[in-house]
């Protein structure tokens, strides 16, 4: 019991030092803050969603719908955002030889590692459910005050089963991926298969949500029915302790039994993973050389191909836009019905142009591979500050592939929006100005942030990718900026069009790119050497 | 070919780790560094290297001074630290293509160099593998062939026959003397003091961050062997 407690206390010491960092006091206070500010908005934005689901629902005579709903989204929610991670948290670690040679369980060791994956997921759920409570609770819902209280063991029971499915997630891919030659594409590959299953599900739950004043009996017996986890959290939020020990069970039982089961193969699909040594029977033939910067282009889509978790978490927002972009062609009506549904208006595809330019600028300002891009060079280091080549052109590259990953694919989906809502080529051409001026910024940006909180001690790569203070900063930065433009825009619409207001902000952004650039080419430079 | 003057590094609060170091390699020389554990020298490596930061002193590397002309410096220099940390994620093959775009290798050369020390090191059938799936000896191994294929003027090593079998520490031997044959020079550290006393020209002793002895290895040594002379230098100091 003493070595699990030693090691819970590793591993929680590991997830506070990938968000602080071990700079000074005042860099870790700083880091907090940051934390703190992230935490808020997200409540905030949770808040808001909870409260305009609960006036809708009230319309219906449906509030008791409402735990039930969220619950939904809260473990959906956690899901999606931990699910890539959980592979790389539990075979990605760098301190396995140590920790496998100790005198603890393999079920210990497996318990541990998944402690990451599920107070991630508890940040989550937790996020959700405890707003909804409050909402719950202000809209007269019976529980009254003690919804707001019962949602806190709601929240520890319910980040337990997307933690579970997380880890089976990440067993059966790497135990796909150890079995192959191209062990990192098939294990992307299998991730985004995964993605696409569940974003096709989201859409279908989301499909039998909308219609409530209809469908609210379907509903109720979808939540008691199939999804009958959700309707056990909703249950027990409101009141129902008999519904919150059944939750307990259903949750703690599976978990604890599951883990077991997997942890008699986790040392072997470990030892199975390292093994992979140069079996090749390499021949030398005609080397061809490149550019220097080239070669350090190459090494970043190396790394970033070759890592599920930093190629998805970094590149969530392309996936999405991708999606969208391909469902606005292939599924136009439909999109506008819905449009017309939740806004009550009707809409013809031009009108669409300005949520569309939002939707485009937000996906792509949550694409964030500069950010981590620094501190997933880890003990490597050594190697980029020994080349004969200026600091400032090392963190250009590091910035310049993240303009490749997320611009191109974005100006492609812009054109397929451009076919399939029809609009003119002033409005095309403002937003691939403003995306091109939007990725430059966030790019540069990311490298800026990688470098006043680098992270180069990480146990693991998702550790740096998923919970260090740049990765947090360079997404929800990203989405700050261009939450901040759309509203600013909500301020001026009377006074410009979108397409005018896009030109502007590309103007405004190129000028930001130039003084971030300078910033990497002279202070950067500095710090980049003093890491 | 490398000067070092005055050089201290500091990390706050009057905590040296080197104080005041001044040696010179000359071309031609295999210099030796040796010291205990925390002595300063992986320190004094680092900032030749221009992977260190330090505002205290110069060093050049053939007449660059590697804080004002760090791109030049290291142009004619490869670096190794000890147990080095190689890019996973890349194949040996690819780790060494890389290294020779960095450095402007044409295809032609790195094709025969890579060629010559692959096989001198026993690694070219390994090549095509991931070096995450290399053992240590083989990333040792695969990290002296990427600072070879330079064909660097100054060779900075930091324990470099930790984890080599001892076919490849002979191969190593022959490659440090055949590059100071050349006109080069080598300056590394290493606590295996046999090895030092055969190898090296020149040696230098770091105690507690300060040079404490440096000098032809056969003046040092003496009549002696290197490790009395090292544990008995280590005592003198010890007392003061």
């Amino acid at each position: 019991m003493k070595a699990f407690a030693a090691l819970v206390k590793l591993s929680l010491l590991e997830m506070l030092n990938a968000i602080a960092g071990r700079g000074s006091r005042r860099q870790a206070a700083s880091a907090g803050a940051a934390l703190g500010l992230v935490a808020f908005l997200c409540l905030m934005l949770s808040f808001t969603y909870s409260a305009s689901l609960a006036m809708g629902l009230k319309l219906f005579g449906a509030l008791d719908l409402l735990p039930g709903m969220m619950s939904v989204l809260s473990v959906l929610m956690a899901f999606l955002l931990t699910v890539f991670a959980a592979g790389g948290m539990l075979f990605g670690g760098k301190d396995n030889d140590i920790i496998l040679s100790l005198p603890v369980s393999d079920y210990a060791v497996l318990l541990c590692r998944v402690l990451a994956v599920y107070l991630e997921n508890l940040f989550i759920t937790a996020l959700v459910l405890l707003p909804m409570a409050l909402v719950y609770c202000f809209n007269g819902g019976p529980a009254g005050a003690a919804a707001v209280a019962l949602a806190v063991p709601v929240s520890i029971l319910g980040a337990l089963p997307p933690t579970l499915l997380g880890v089976l997630v990440g067993f059966a891919v790497t135990w796909l991926s150890s079995r192959v030659r191209h062990s990192s594409l098939f294990a992307s590959l299998g991730y985004l298969i995964f993605l696409m299953l569940i974003l096709v599900g989201s859409f279908r739950m989301g499909d039998l949500f909308q219609g409530v004043g209809d469908m609210r009996q379907d509903i109720d017996a979808t939540l008691h029915g199939p999804l009958f986890l959700f309707g056990l959290m909703g249950d027990a939020c409101t009141g129902n302790l008999v519904s919150l020990v059944l939750l307990a069970l259903v949750c703690i039982l599976p978990f604890l039994a599951v883990t077991a089961l997997l942890c008699r193969s986790y040392r072997r699909l470990l030892s199975r993973m390292n093994a992979r040594a140069a079996r090749s029977k390499f021949r030398m033939v005609e080397q061809r050389g490149g550019a220097p910067v080239t070669a350090l282009l190459k090494k970043e889509a190396t790394r970033y191909f070759g890592s599920s978790i930093y190629l998805f978490n970094t590149s969530f927002g392309l996936v999405m836009l991708a999606v969208g972009a391909v469902a606005a062609c292939v599924r136009r009506d439909a999109l506008l019905a819905l449009f017309e549904q939740e806004f009550g208006l009707a809409v013809t595809p031009a009108d669409c142009y300005g949520v569309a330019a939002a939707a485009v600028c937000l996906m792509l300002a949550t694409v964030s591979t500069s950010s981590v891009s620094i501190s997933l060079e880890g003990r490597c280091l050594w190697l980029l500050k020994s080349l004969p080549l200026p600091g400032k052109t090392v963190l250009y590259v590091k910035a310049w592939f993240n303009v490749l990953v997320g611009w191109p694919l974005t100006a492609v989906c812009i054109l397929l929006l451009q076919w399939s809502l029809g609009f003119t080529a002033l409005q095309t051409a403002a937003l691939l100005f403003a995306s091109a001026g939007l990725s430059g910024t966030v790019s540069l940006a990311g490298v800026a942030i990688n470098l006043l909180f680098p992270k180069l001690d990480a146990p693991n790569d998702t550790m740096v990718v998923k919970q260090s203070m740049a990765a947090f900063l360079g997404i929800f930065g990203g989405m700050g900026l261009a939450g901040v433009g759309i509203l600013l825009y909500m301020a001026l619409a009377s006074l410009l069009t979108v397409e005018v207001y896009l030109l502007v902000c590309g103007i405004a952004l190129a000028a930001v790119c130039l003084l971030l650039a300078q910033w990497l080419a002279t202070a950067g430079e500095r710090r980049f050497a003093a890491l | 070919m490398l000067k070092i003057d005055g050089f201290s590094k500091s990390y706050g609060a009057g905590r040296y780790a080197v104080r005041d170091l001044t040696l010179h390699v000359a071309p031609g020389e295999i210099y030796g560094f040796l010291g205990h554990n925390g002595a300063g020298k992986s320190t004094t490596l680092r900032a030749v290297a221009g992977v260190l930061d330090f505002t205290e002193g110069e060093i050049t590397v053939g007449g660059h001074s590697i804080r004002t002309q760090p791109v030049e410096a290291k142009r004619i220099m490869a670096f190794l630290p000890d147990n080095p940390d190689l890019y996973d994620f890349m194949t040996g093959i690819r780790y060494l293509n890389f290294i020779a775009d960095v450095y402007g290798i044409s295809s032609a050369d790195r094709t025969a160099r890579i060629a010559r020390y692959a096989d001198a090191f026993e690694l070219t059938k390994d090549l095509g593998g991931a070096i995450g799936g290399y053992s240590h000896g083989m990333k040792q191994k695969l990290a002296l062939i990427s600072a070879f294929i330079r064909q660097p003027r100054l060779l900075i090593l930091d324990e470099p026959f930790v984890g080599l079998d001892p076919a490849a520490a002979y191969t190593l031997k022959t490659m440090l003397r055949e590059l100071c044959d050349e006109g080069g020079a080598v300056f590394f550290s290493t606590h295996v003091l046999e090895v030092a006393e055969k190898l090296c020209d020149k040696l230098a002793i770091l105690r507690a961050g300060r040079l404490i002895e440096a000098g032809p290895t056969a003046e040092i040594v003496g009549r002696s062997n290197l490790e009395e002379v090292f544990l008995q230098l280590e005592r003198e100091e010890a007392a003061q």
